[in-house]
């Protein structure tokens, strides 16, 4: 397998891991914006623009899009979180310069319209309101906010019901405009394909578009804090955290090799004490940002 | 819950066995080798690798890592963790007597 990066005379970066065996080929766009960089009135934009992605460009409406790619057997989707956004699509390696085409024309020429709007509200609100019905999606989100209380970090990806109820189109293209540049954009593939060919797809589609205006994400101060959340339910849902940085490669994997001991399956420490005794069920891993 | 982990954690920060650590070592390496059979996942690492630390790291270099844990090494980051007397904690469910963070961060250090 080889690996080789570049960057385009406008910032974008780009990476490839060919892969000589594969036979299908992996690509999409990340997009270094999400959930904290949102302002108050943002909460939830970044993922209300990952969905409004699909629904329609100046060249394609959103049937077209789903269309396009199915044809060709592809798969195609996306996922928002705090701190990135990412478009993908897994297409056999014929199809790669079709799938290049529809990332960069979704992320580009997106037109919005008001009707998808609409509808993609109702269907986020419907989302918030699943997670809040979900103890295990729950407590995760009261977890981050009792680590970073007061930062952006602490909120939820899907913001609440009163910020994205108020999103309009205008909205949704400012902040498209001001994070989706391209110094904040990282196209990568894996598979079969070559650098160059990526390189010669990407720089056609994206090499004009300009950077963005990203405001400097601010660092988090770990708070300590602690959010109970009542409900009358069968089991407890407990998440406690601990704050530590590992700088190295070599740290990296002694908190990994770490998590994989201590809870991170059928023979680690914890579920020898509690699952095994048929009381809990454990999950224990690092929360790697 | 919390004690029985807190306990558990403060015990792997005072020692693991080598056993443990050779079965982790083999969980890590075999995740790594085996996503690397996938072009979805090779391509979502190769990107989670550049985003976090500006630059792609071979599997060359993520596996010399990985043999090169030893129990010292996992017992020191659990040593690291339990430094800070702040642990957050998150709860949902019925009512019920969970530990104070005080109580929790007490129990880590001991």
């Amino acid at each position: 397998m080889t690996v080789t990066v570049s960057r385009l005379a406008n910032g974008l970066r780009l990476a490839t891991r060919h892969m000589p065996h594969a036979t299908s080929v992996s690509v999409g766009i990340w997009v270094t914006v999400g959930a904290r960089d949102e302002c108050e009135n943002e909460q939830g934009m970044a993922h209300m623009l990952e969905h409004m992605a699909f629904k329609g460009t100046t060249r394609r409406d959103a049937q077209t899009i789903a269309a396009e790619v199915e044809n060709v057997g592809g798969y195609m989707n996306a996922h928002t979180s705090r701190e990135e956004t990412a478009y993908y699509l897994r297409l056999l390696p014929e199809n790669l310069e079709l799938g290049v085409d529809i990332l960069a024309d979704i992320l580009t020429d997106s037109t919005l319209p008001t009707a998808e709007i609409e509808r993609e509200r109702g269907v986020i609100i419907q989302e918030i309101g699943q997670s809040l019905d979900t103890p295990d999606d729950l407590v995760f989100d009261l977890f981050a906010r009792s680590c970073f209380e007061g930062h952006t970090l602490a909120r939820p990806i899907l913001g609440t019901v009163e910020s994205v109820s108020g999103f309009s189109q205008k909205d949704l293209r400012s902040f498209l405009q001001r994070h989706y540049g391209a110094g904040q954009m990282l196209v990568v593939a894996a598979g079969a394909v070559t650098h160059d060919l990526l390189s010669a797809l990407i720089e056609s589609r994206l090499g004009h578009i300009a950077d963005a205006t990203t405001a400097k994400r601010q660092p988090a101060a770990w708070q300590g804090g602690r959010q109970i959340v009542e409900r009358q339910l069968e089991q407890s849902h407990i998440v406690f955290g601990l704050p530590v940085m590992a700088n190295t490669i070599e740290e990296r994997f002694a908190l990994m090799g770490l998590s994989t001991l201590y809870g991170g399956g059928m023979s680690s420490r914890l579920f020898s004490r509690f699952v095994k005794s048929g009381v809990f069920a454990i999950l224990f891993f690092p929360l790697p940002r | 819950m919390l004690s029985v982990s807190a306990a558990e954690l403060a015990a792997v920060a005072t020692a693991v066995s080598a056993d443990e650590v050779e079965r982790a070592k083999a969980q890590l390496r075999a995740n790594l080798l085996m996503a690397r059979e996938s072009v979805s996942a090779s391509g979502d690492a190769l990107a989670r690798q550049i985003m976090l630390f500006g630059a792609p790291q071979s599997d060359k270099e993520l596996l010399a890592a990985i043999d090169g844990l030893d129990p010292g090494a996992i017992s020191a980051m659990a040593g690291r963790i339990l430094e800070s007397s702040a642990p957050a904690v998150a709860v949902v469910g019925p009512k019920s007597d969970v530990m104070s963070n005080a109580e929790l961060a007490r129990l880590l250090a001991a």
